[in-house]
């Protein structure tokens, strides 16, 4: 029989900020432990939160092998590696009074609107241990701020919003951030002439194609990809990839849930446009016959599972005016629930479309409905990706393509 | 039980609960997990900020809430607060679900009812089946420092089984969903009837849509529910009023708002998934009017928004675990049925669609909704399967378009998702109402 431990160990402040103040501060301290046996083909599976009995949930573990849920034994390696990007969030004692003056800092400075949202630091320590020998702990420390804004005069719940992602507290751009989106909310555009134009889109237009990655719908012919796997399918300029370094993106961990490491902690699944690999765990990649590439989350308490984490593409150029090259876009703001058929074809119903044009938002425009099919998307139109262009504070990523424009209000 | 102290409010909740999720995937087990976890939240108020606090570790709670109530100012006036004046000090115990308790019934008998639901669906063309067994039971405590003392249980288990189909370069997914509270109940119940052939008329008869455009459109119940909880039931939450004047205004009782055919009920004493007898501020449920006959009747409070607005408590404040603090949300939430019969909303349209079923939906001042199973209405009949992205349009000019309301209401909820609020994902709710019929919408 073998053995792994999978814990999770997360400290968390949580400010919720309500119409223009911190209206409350939340302490969260949380650890969770996964125990998974595996013996005969089979794995077996216990988890505790809190403090945790190690001897105690192994027996459990065990006693869940009698479920015969078939999974491949691990081949851990013997092998010690450790993470940690230090913590950089300000002295815990710091966090309210940093929190309350940067509301009071958007809400004067933007007065036309109401601010409510949270910034939650997080301390975690994720840490993977075998009886084959493999210890890996990856720590860190990040934080993430979201703001909805309402316009006072409006009726709307609320009229647009933000957020920034990143391992350091940065008061000052974040506030700047706002500040250029609440200017740009307030200069009224007209509706947009164009019916086809370049689009500025974050990393989450990728996801309507992650599910055809998925081994199993592959090997089931029930994929969007089916049949194109080391093929060419995609814009030369197209790479995506699972980051997995916890430097590079905040969140990320350097091993996946069943304790695999990749080459410059990256799990590619597309290359220069060329499809390479499928998201797998373990047990499909040997069931199917693929290459394992170590993106397996480690959900608690239970069998690991297909995962996305840290989902991002190569950038193709140093900022948004490169990649542009002058022409006009826009950036797609409080996208409401679009989705993709089977067959690829995208409607993403824009509530705020912003103007960029010279290197900055020039205001908002009415709302329409972006179409495309995915494949033109990350194809034919696929223009590239960059990480500077708009927003100060936290990692970025935009997405520029072309496409049509309908609904137009 | 907790040594409260003077000048400052403070409650504690905690939830003791049991979960399986098990998953079977082209006939084996792919998932399976049986957790029992006991955490407690404190809060801790002293008229200006709140402080709180989540552990796992519920033997200490009395320490976590020293802690925070070293954080909070004293006030001698606290009781006077408006908001702790308005706090509910109900004493109750309901606990209905203990002699059932899915707890009880061994995972073996879980599974196998799983597997023999997926191994049901014969079709060549499905290509992967996964049937997921969700269930949960919980016992929760309520205690203030104004004497509340309260405990009842909850309790829901379901299966969703969810197939992909598909031949040659197409395929579509489809699913069955039934959330129920006892499991032999369950059992008995889950049907299959038509599913496979529905779904192979979807894979092989779907059109794409021809055009993009406005049709009008009938909902079927389970769409109904998901438009009005997206459309209407996250605006009545009173919460977004907060230091709002204009909102206040703007969404005042006895404003028109909708066609005068349609009616919302937000009621957390429905059995199901909605199911709240004490919300997580100590509140007692309440049956609450959204919407009667087309005018704004009420919406849905934490007692900081009844007192911020002048209303009575309605029983929603919650929390979607004791990780979290409780914030206004719904419950049940269901359109009221009405007289029109389904097949005269059908005859009635010469070219528009049917919307089945639902993958996800969202709302703001817009609302969409990615359909999943779809049909074209042609001379008011329902003709082929038809794909369509997303089906869109301005939530009040839509809810003012309901001219069609059938007399056939069902409710009901999904055991694997639920609603999402901020961070706060997935709560257990449930929603519903009759078949609809919508004039204009955005099809896509």
């Amino acid at each position: 029989m073998k053995r792994q431990i999978y814990t999770h160990k997360s400290t968390e402040r949580t400010l919720t900020y309500t119409a223009n103040k911190v209206a409350s501060l939340k302490i969260n301290d949380e650890k969770r432990t996964t125990v998974r046996v595996y013996d005969g083909g089979f794995i077996g599976v216990a988890g505790k939160s809190g403090s945790a009995d190690i001897d105690q949930l192994e027996k459990k573990a065990v006693a869940m092998l009698d479920n015969k849920v078939p999974y491949p034994e691990p081949q851990d390696k013997a092998e010690k590696l450790s993470i940690d990007t230090g913590t950089e969030n300000q002295d815990k004692s710091d966090l309210l009074q940093e929190g309350e003056k940067l509301i009071k800092k958007i809400s004067e400075e933007n007065p036309e609107f109401i601010f409510s949202g949270k910034t939650v630091f997080a301390d975690t320590t994720d840490i993977f241990c075998s009886d084959g020998g493999t210890e890996y702990d990856c720590s860190q420390s990040s934080q993430m701020t979201y703001f909805l804004m309402k316009h006072k005069d409006s009726a709307s719940i609320f009229d647009d919003a933000y957020s920034a992602e990143g391992r350091i507290f940065e008061t000052d751009k974040i506030a700047e951030d706002v500040n250029l989106l609440a200017k740009a909310y307030l200069k009224k555009l007209p509706a947009i002439e164009e019916d086809e134009i370049a689009v500025i889109a974050d990393i989450s237009s990728v996801y309507y194609i992650m599910s055809s990655f998925n081994a199993q719908a592959y090997a089931t012919g029930s994929s969007l990809l089916n049949g194109k796997l080391g093929k060419k399918v995609f814009s030369d300029k197209f790479t995506l990839y699972c980051e997995q370094d916890p430097r590079k993106q905040a969140g990320a961990v350097f091993f996946d849930g069943e304790g695999v490491v990749n080459d410059g902690y990256k799990a590619y699944l597309v290359r220069d446009g060329v499809m390479q690999n499928l998201l797998t765990t373990r047990q499909t990649a040997e069931k199917y016959g693929y290459k394992n590439i170590g993106t397996a989350d480690a959900p608690f308490a239970a069998i690991p599972q297909e995962g996305t984490s840290g989902i991002d593409v190569a950038y193709t150029a140093e900022d948004l005016n490169e990649l542009l090259k002058g022409e006009k876009a826009v950036l797609l703001s409080s996208v409401s629930g679009g989705d993709m058929t089977t067959a690829g074809d995208i409607a993403l119903p824009v509530l705020n479309p912003y103007l960029y044009e010279d290197g900055e938002l020039k205001g908002r425009m009415p709302g329409f409905t972006v179409t495309a099919n995915i494949f033109d998307v990350l194809g034919k139109d696929y223009i590239g990706a960059c990480g500077k262009g708009i927003w100060a504070a936290g990692k970025n990523t935009y997405l520029v393509f072309r496409a049509k424009l309908v609904n137009k209000q | 039980m907790y040594k409260f102290q003077q000048g400052k409010y403070a409650d504690v909740r905690i939830e003791d609960r049991f979960s399986t999720t098990l998953v079977i995937t082209d006939g084996e087990i792919s998932q399976c997990r049986e957790l029992r976890e006991k955490k407690a939240f404190i809060r801790v108020y002293d008229g200006e900020r709140w402080y709180y606090a989540s552990t796992d570790d519920v033997v200490n709670v009395q320490k976590m809430l020293d802690e925070l109530y070293s954080y909070a100012k004293d006030n001698g006036n606290i009781l006077s607060d408006p908001t702790v004046s308005a706090f509910e000090v109900n004493k109750d115990e309901i606990v209905r679900f203990a002699k059932s308790c899915v707890a009880d019934i061994p995972v073996f008998e879980k599974a196998a009812f799983a597997k023999d639901a997926a191994a049901r669906v014969k079709s060549d063309y499905a290509k992967i089946v996964d049937a997921a067994y969700v269930d949960r039971y919980s016992v929760y405590e309520f205690y203030s420092s104004k004497g509340a003392d309260i405990k009842y249980d909850f309790q829901t288990c379901g299966l969703r089984l969810s197939v992909r189909f598909a031949k040659d370069d197409e395929y579509i997914d489809n699913y069955r969903i039934l959330n129920l509270t006892d499991f032999e109940k369950l059992r008995k119940d889950f049907s299959l009837e038509g599913f496979v052939e529905e779904s192979e008329n979807m894979l092989l008869r779907s059109k794409k849509l021809e055009k993009a455009g406005t049709y009008p459109v009938i909902l079927s119940q389970e769409v109904t529910g998901v438009f009005a909880h997206e459309s209407f039931g996250h605006k009545s939450e009173a919460d977004f009023m907060l230091g709002d004047e204009t909102l206040a205004k703007e969404w005042t009782v006895g404003k028109r708002v909708a066609s005068e055919k349609l009616s919302i009920v937000d009621s957390g004493l429905i059995d199901g998934a909605g199911y709240v007898p004490y919300d997580d501020e100590g509140t007692r449920a309440t049956r609450t009017y959204l919407i009667k006959n087309g005018v704004l009747e009420g919406r849905l409070h934490s007692a900081e928004t009844a007192v911020y607005l002048g209303e009575k408590l309605t029983g929603n404040a919650r929390a979607i675990n004791c990780s979290f603090e409780p914030i206004v949300r719904m419950t049940t939430t269901f359109v009221e049925k009405g007289t029109d019969k389904l097949e005269d909303l059908i005859k009635s349209i010469k070219h528009g669609y049917y919307i089945k079923s639902y993958k996800h939906g969202s709302g703001m001042s817009t609302f969409t909704i990615a359909p999943l199973v779809s049909y074209e209405i042609v001379d008011g009949k329902i003709g082929d399967p038809v794909k369509i992205a997303v089906i869109t349009g301005n939530v009040f000019e839509t809810l003012s378009l309901i001219d069609g309301v059938a007399d056939d209401e069902e409710v009901g909820s999904s055991p694997t998702g639920g609603c999402g609020k901020m961070v706060q994902y997935p709560l257990n709710v449930a929603m519903g109402g009759p078949h609809i019929r919508v004039s204009a919408m955005n099809v896509q």
